[in-house]
């Protein structure tokens, strides 16, 4: 278990940004998909595992995830995998994601203050 | 059902979440838990800890609650669009079955009596006919109540 959980308020549309992009290469099912966030986050991003959940089922009521019944070793598992609608989402947020995260370390590493008075 | 998942499901119900997500969503999370359960096992531990430490990194009722009720796509109809559900839907269901009705009146009156002045009263009607009557009068006395 984490010792502390990530601040939810900087945490709107990660754990879709971060499902979408996993989903990307493979199907997976929900304890799967936490595990990988887990791993390939080094626990940085870590929230209750069962809130992937509604992410999971609101972003297949957007069209952007479908899902499937699977039996594995004798247990039914639901799969979900990515639709061409959820890559343009991916392609959105990601760029999206990525000019918040340049202008923020801009703005603590000072690069447009020193900039501007270079 | 666990306790707490009975509790989270009351709460997801009165919040207006839509049964098909809610029963969904709770067999998700039993299925994580004893994914999560069978993990700390593995690890060495015994099941009673095993279950409560799963149980916490599954998270608590709270936090699964309102993260399933923040969705607002998950909503029933009811809970989104309450003076739809309740007011226009049973106003279109009733102008509906009053159209019904007087269709197959008149279809049937046109059909099974040609030349009568009225589909009312005095026509001896059977087999079929009859049926595509009855049909209709049940559709317009159904639509009273």
């Amino acid at each position: 278990m984490t010792a502390r959980e990530t601040n939810p308020n900087f945490m709107n549309g990660v754990p879709e940004l971060l499902i979408l992009k996993l989903l990307q290469k493979e199907e997976m099912y929900g304890y799967e998909i936490v595990q990988a966030l887990r791993n390939r986050t080094d626990a940085v991003i870590a929230v209750g595992e069962g809130v992937v959940y509604p992410v999971l089922h609101s972003l297949e009521r957007d069209k952007a995830l479908k899902s499937r019944r699977k039996i594995v070793n004798g247990r039914s598992r639901i799969y979900y995998m990515i639709t061409p609608a959820g890559l343009r989402r991916f392609a959105d947020l990601s760029e999206t994601w990525t000019n918040l995260a340049v202008a923020i370390q801009q703005m603590l590493t000072g690069a447009q203050y020193d900039k501007a008075f270079s | 059902m666990t306790k707490p998942f009975h509790e989270l499901r009351e709460r997801l119900l009165q919040a207006g979440i839509a049964p098909r997500h809610v029963r969904r969503y709770l067999a998700e999370l039993a299925d994580h838990l004893a994914d999560l359960t069978a993990e700390e096992e593995r690890a060495g531990r015994r099941r009673t800890d095993a279950e409560s430490i799963a149980q916490a990194r599954l998270g608590g009722v709270n936090d699964l609650a309102k993260a399933m009720i923040q969705q607002r796509n998950l909503q029933s109809w009811s809970a989104r669009a309450p003076w739809a559900t309740f007011c226009l839907v049973p106003l279109i269901f009733l102008a509906g079955a009053w159209f019904v009705s007087l269709l197959i009146l008149s279809s049937g009156w046109h059909i099974f009596l040609p030349g009568a002045d009225t589909p009312f009263g005095g026509h001896q009607i059977y087999g079929f006919a009859n049926l595509y009557f009855q049909l209709g009068k049940a559709i317009y006395f159904v639509r009273r109540f």
